[in-house]
């Protein structure tokens, strides 16, 4: 902000516009859309155990790098729908990067519920659920049509046959086929039985090599860090043991002493028939528990917990096994039915894999994906059709959703209904405009968003006239920019970043989420603070308390739209929850680090820090009187009274208005 | 077809205007004027608290929903079977074996454990462990032939809260005050009370809002110590602090509004502001029952131990519908209905554990002229089978009985029912409902029937489809139970 504004050259808010989007929280903050619209979740839900995703992340960091990145939308898509027929990755010589984020993507198509791990939900008509949250996310979010309307009827308002519904579910039959189908994998859970490799369940182990070994040699590293401490533990336990076991021989029969000590101090595979008997015998007499040598010892019972403590806090940066979760084209898949009335119970007509057929002149050139390969070909016929750049759908939906994030609504408002049902552009020709200037582009993101972000109409203020309120009281028309107010995780990240607490580390494992027995769901924390919200487990079930109150969503199966609420918990959580306290408290701190002990200089720095601008005189007044109010109230109780004072004006500051809607 | 609430899209975005909050009262009164000068009357729509007159006149204003999560077993409770008496121990499983859960442990057909007896004027059949329930039989509707369509807990949970088997539809206390509003505004409209002791199977799906503004869903009141998560700063301060922080805000919120004329989201913040502190005092008052007398405590069994959770909560129950709350719903941690194992006493503790609450709240709701205004309404997510399912050490003293979809146990009472009633039958052996069946649609648009609410006309348009409580399944007001 402050570079912004001191930069007096020409074309400053282009240059301002440039490091907005070469940041890379630019690819955290527009991939969270995409994610949104994808459904991303690290569990599949639908069960009261709601079992974790744990190699979901990948897909996620895989989204984020492709924004940042700028990867062309098209090939983007392409990726994420056919990813698994782009490139021989069975036989390839080496696992490259693109084809392992080819596999990784198209975990785009395995972000539905699934409940079908377990036995009662794992049936046909379970499966077929999810094959119709696939269709429906596909549909919204990539077509922006309902085409999922059609799967129990012909569509009521499309020209979509039921027909087409079942050709879309035939072209996905190759990974999703509800008779020969891979469950997700419920490691723990008995319904999901065993797995019994590897490459089981919907687990790929497509990594590159360097990746592969950073992880073995971070593994090993690890081992290297336990085993001397587990030795330790054995070595220091050693005398304790014979001590023991002394003990315990004088206390045997002396008639059978020295025949026992000898089968115990013979080597296993040395013992005769008799001395294996003895052994067995009097094995759990002789040799003691590891709970009672550290009953025998008040000394090594204390240096074996301190090393359990090591052990664990190590092995707590055990990272897993890096598997991809992927959907993959298995060949051979069984004929598809159209189902009448949608029930698997009645199955009408043949169908074959085919594209809308309102969308498509001909039929879809489907053939296995590389000469000899099992793969139907099918998703990625499908996803060749869906980026031709005379496609009608595909650009202008996306280019509406972005247009929608930048000016809180979309040139089609339905982001995800582009059919009869939904609403008519307010922009028509601005929207097809904008479609061809986004393929002319070899379909950069970026592009688009500087296209936008460089036009008047984005660069205007947000003030409300009585002209405006009389001809454009909707702004339908744009002739202002919208007032937003911040989403969720902006609101957190915001929270974290103001105050000094944010853990700005980017990628891999989801942090969990822990649940106070009230209910409320907080973040676990890492060692300098928190991280980022889209860092944060996203379950099925409980999610951050202050997400959830500022319209976090649930998918359902996925999100184009969140809704945006005005609630008294969210005034509640602000003002009374003890971890905002808390950081308010850091808050002031970093103020006191950053700008000293005089006052007026910390408002400064609040201002600053939460509003991005400095204090009027006349604010700066109120906050003196409120300030040495407060301060004056504090003396009674603290020994550093100004500290509380400030970290209660930081307080207000981020229950202001102002910090939380953005004109 | 004229719907009853907002069903066209229109130029306002689709979500903007939950932005007339949690409480729209305050809102209409700042901004009211405003809205309707820009607007036309037929394309509002703006989704608030506000108290609605639905457009039949209601039997009921409130709705009290005791949740009897798990599947409470019909003929050992309310539908007494002299067949299973007859062939106890006959084998039976062939007969029913896709209807069963944990098929390695099916058993032969079991005999109530428990002893039956006619009650009341109406001579309805109690089970002896719901002795207080059965001093009150002439105030019930019992249906015996509700059923619902899956034997997993998760989405059956889903289908009675919902109507649909999966996660993330609108329940039924959601489209309720969507439809409806609340007579209070400084309470949410739809109360959760959960058990302390922890969340039920779903956890808090149970009550979520789905596609419909987040304003709709459950609101959690713990029944003990601060009712609603952050109503109490967490982090005490001093009250002097408090009210500084609190005239800093109003200020520099105020001076913030007056430079954005037309910004209209801003006032529904401000006011927001005012209400959350208001609600402080609302909330905690509707927890307070020291206000209530010694006898009321004790017609509840809130001084005894067994009954004390439970009891606490349905007094809760009363005072929040008394105070304008549109629907409360309890919930009981755990699955304490769910009688896989030794029913003959798990069944008898669950009652232990709720009989005489319940029995206290309906006479209660009576005693004060509430009965006539407030629905109360008692069941489960499914039924269990008439045979016994054996326990792993084949011990058949600890028999219980499996899930079962065909048929449960569920009663209706108060507002609009027909007092001392009974609906519907099961087979001879209380396998499946045979006569007058009644769905879980059924059942939800008898609800909504008797609040005024019709429930093809309530409905949210969605991506082009008009989307209902009942969905598309066909739908019956169980006329047979209304007054």
């Amino acid at each position: 902000m402050n570079a912004f504004l001191a930069d007096n050259r020409p074309h400053a808010w282009e240059r301002m516009v440039e490091s907005l989007l070469s940041s890379p929280r630019y690819g955290e903050r527009w991939g969270g859309y995409w994610l949104d619209r994808a459904g991303y979740a690290d569990t599949e839900g639908e069960r009261e155990q709601d079992i974790l995703r744990p190699h979901a992340y990948r897909y996620r960091d895989y989204v984020i790098r492709a924004f940042n990145d700028d990867k062309p939308y098209d090939r983007f898509l392409l990726e994420q729908l056919a990813g698994d027929e782009l490139a021989d990755y069975e036989n390839a010589k080496e696992i490259t990067s693109e084809i392992h984020d080819n596999l990784v993507a198209t975990g785009f198509l395995r972000m539905v519920p699934d409940p079908t791990w377990f036995n009662v939900t794992g049936f046909v008509p379970n499966r077929l659920d999810v094959v119709a949250d696939v269709v429906d996310v596909l549909g919204s979010a990539v077509m922006g049509l309902t085409v999922k309307c059609a799967r129990c009827h012909e569509h009521m308002f499309d020209p979509i046959p039921q027909q087409d519904y079942y050709a879309l579910t035939a072209i996905f039959r190759g990974a999703y086929d509800e008779h020969d189908w891979l469950k997700p994998n419920a490691n723990g859970f008995g319904g999901g039985g065993k797995n019994t490799g590897r490459y089981s369940y919907r687990y790929l182990p497509y990594i590159p090599a360097e990746e592969l070994r950073e992880w073995k040699s971070h593994t090993s590293k690890l081992e290297a860090k336990i085993a001397p401490l587990k030795k330790s533990l054995n070595d220091q336990s050693k005398p304790l043991r014979q001590k023991h076991l002394e003990q315990k021989l004088t206390e045997l029969p002396v008639t059978i002493r020295s025949d026992v000590r000898q089968a115990v101090e013979t080597a296993a595979d040395q013992r005769d028939e008799n001395q294996k008997q003895l052994f067995e015998k009097f094995e759990s007499r002789l040799f003691p528990t590891d709970e009672q040598i550290r009953q025998s010892s008040e000394e090594y019972k204390k240096f074996a917990e301190e090393t359990d403590r090591q052990i664990a806090s190590l092995e707590k940066t055990r990272l897993p096994e890096p598997m991809i979760r992927a959907l993959w084209d298995r060949g051979q898949p069984s004929p598809a039915y159209l189902l009448q009335r949608g029930d698997y119970l009645t199955p009408g007509q043949l169908v074959e894999p085919a594209a809308l057929s309102v969308l498509s002149n001909s039929s879809l050139d489907i053939r296995p994906p590389w000469p000899g390969s099992k793969k139907t070909g099918r998703r990625l016929a499908l996803a060749r059709w869906l980026i031709q750049p005379d496609h009608p759908l595909t650009a202008r939906v996306m280019v509406n959703s972005i247009w929608k994030h930048h000016f809180r609504r979309g040139i089609v408002k339905t982001l995800g209904n582009f059919g009869q049902t939904g609403s008519r552009p307010t922009h028509p020709e601005l929207l097809d405009w904008l479609a061809l200037e986004f393929i002319r582009s070899e379909w950069s993101i970026k592009e688009l968003h500087r296209l936008i972000m460089n036009s008047s109409t984005y660069r205007q203020a947000s003030t409300v006239t009585p002209a405006h309120q009389q001809l454009d009281p909707d702004n339908d028309l744009l002739s202002r920019f919208p007032m937003k107010r911040m989403e969720a995780e902006v609101l957190w990240d915001t929270l974290l970043l103001t105050s000094g607490r944010l853990d700005d580390s980017p990628f891999g494992p989801a942090n969990g989420v822990k649940v106070r027995a009230d209910g409320l769901v907080t973040a676990v924390g890492t060692d300098t603070g928190w991280r980022r919200s889209i860092y944060v487990e996203h379950n099925r079930k409980q999610n951050m308390t202050i997400l959830e109150c500022f319209d976090l969503p649930r998918p359902t199966p996925n999100c184009l739209e969140r809704p945006l609420s005005t609630v008294a918990p969210q005034a509640l959580h602000l003002l009374n929850n003890q971890t905002i306290e808390q950081l308010m408290f850091s808050f002031a701190d970093r103020v006191i680090r950053e700008a000293g002990t005089d006052p007026s200089r910390q408002f400064e720095r609040c201002y600053q820090l939460a509003l991005g601008r400095s204090p009027s005189d006349e604010e700066r007044q109120l906050l003196t009187e409120t300030f040495n109010q407060l301060r004056k109230t504090w003396e009674e109780t603290e020994s550093s009274p100004g500290r509380h004072a400030l970290a209660n004006l930081c307080h207000i500051l981020i229950n202001s208005a102002e910090f939380i809607f953005i004109d | 077809m004229s719907h009853q609430h907002y069903t066209t899209t229109t130029r306002r975005s689709f979500f903007d205007d939950v932005g007339a909050g949690f409480f729209g009262t305050a809102l209409t009164h700042l901004f009211g004027a405003d809205l309707l000068a820009n607007e036309k009357q037929e394309e509002r729509r703006v989704y608030d608290l506000r108290p609605r007159q639905p457009l039949q006149e209601p039997k009921a204003k409130a709705v009290i929903h005791l949740f009897m999560n798990g599947g409470p077993s019909q003929m050992d409770l309310f539908d007494p079977k002299e067949e299973l008496n007859r062939r106890h121990g006959e084998s039976y499983f062939n007969k029913i074996a896709g209807e069963v859960e944990f098929i390695g442990s099916a058993g032969a057909l079991m005999r109530s454990p428990y002893k039956f007896r006619q009650h009341g004027e109406c001579g309805r059949w109690v089970s002896e462990v719901m002795p207080h329930l059965a001093t009150q039989v002439d105030d019930i509707a019992f249906v015996r032939s509700m059923h619902t369509t899956t034997f997993a807990h998760e989405h059956a949970l889903y289908k009675i809260h919902s109507g649909r088997t999966f996660s993330a539809y609108p329940t039924l206390g959601s489209w309720v005050t969507y439809g409806l509003g609340s007579e209070n505004q400084n309470l949410p409209a739809y109360v959760v009370l959960d058990d302390p002791a922890g969340l039920p199977v779903n956890g808090v799906e149970n009550w979520q809002a789905g596609f419909l503004p987040p304003i709709y869903q459950g609101t959690r009141f713990r029944s003990t110590g601060s009712p609603v998560l952050d109503l109490e700063p967490e982090v005490k301060k001093p009250a002097k602090v408090v009210e500084l922080q609190r005239k800093l805000l109003a200020r520099l919120d105020s001076s913030h509004r007056l430079a954005r004329p037309g910004q209209q989201v801003l006032d529904a913040r401000i006011s927001n502001y005012e209400l959350a502190a208001r609600m402080q005092l609302a909330a905690s008052d509707a927890l307070d029952i020291s206000q209530e007398t010694p006898e009321t405590l004790e017609m509840y069994g809130i001084n005894d131990a067994k009954t004390e959770s439970y009891g606490r909560r349905c007094l809760i129950a009363r005072r929040l519908v008394e105070s304008g709350v549109r629907f409360v719903q309890l919930y009981i941690s755990g699955q304490i209905w769910d009688s896989h194992t030794a029913l003959a006493d798990g069944l008898r503790s669950a009652c232990e554990f709720t009989d005489r609450p319940v029995a206290a709240l309906l006479k209660d709701l009576k005693q004060r002229g509430l009965f006539d205004d407030t629905l109360v309404i008692w069941g489960g997510e499914f039924g269990r089978l008439p045979i016994a399912q054996i326990s792993q050490d084949k011990n058949n003293r600890r028999a219980g009985r499996d899930h079962n979809k065909n048929a449960m146990a569920t009663w209706f009472a108060g507002a609009g029912i027909k007092a001392g009633t009974q609906y519907g039958a099961t087979d001879e052996l209380g396998f499946a409902a045979v006569e007058d069946k009644v769905t879980v649609q059924d059942w939800h648009a008898t609800i909504l029937h008797l609040l005024g609410l019709d429930n093809e006309r309530l409905v949210l348009e969605r991506l082009g489809l008009e989307e209902k409580l009942t969905h598309v399944f066909d739908a019956h007001v169980i006329n047979g139970i209304l007054s």
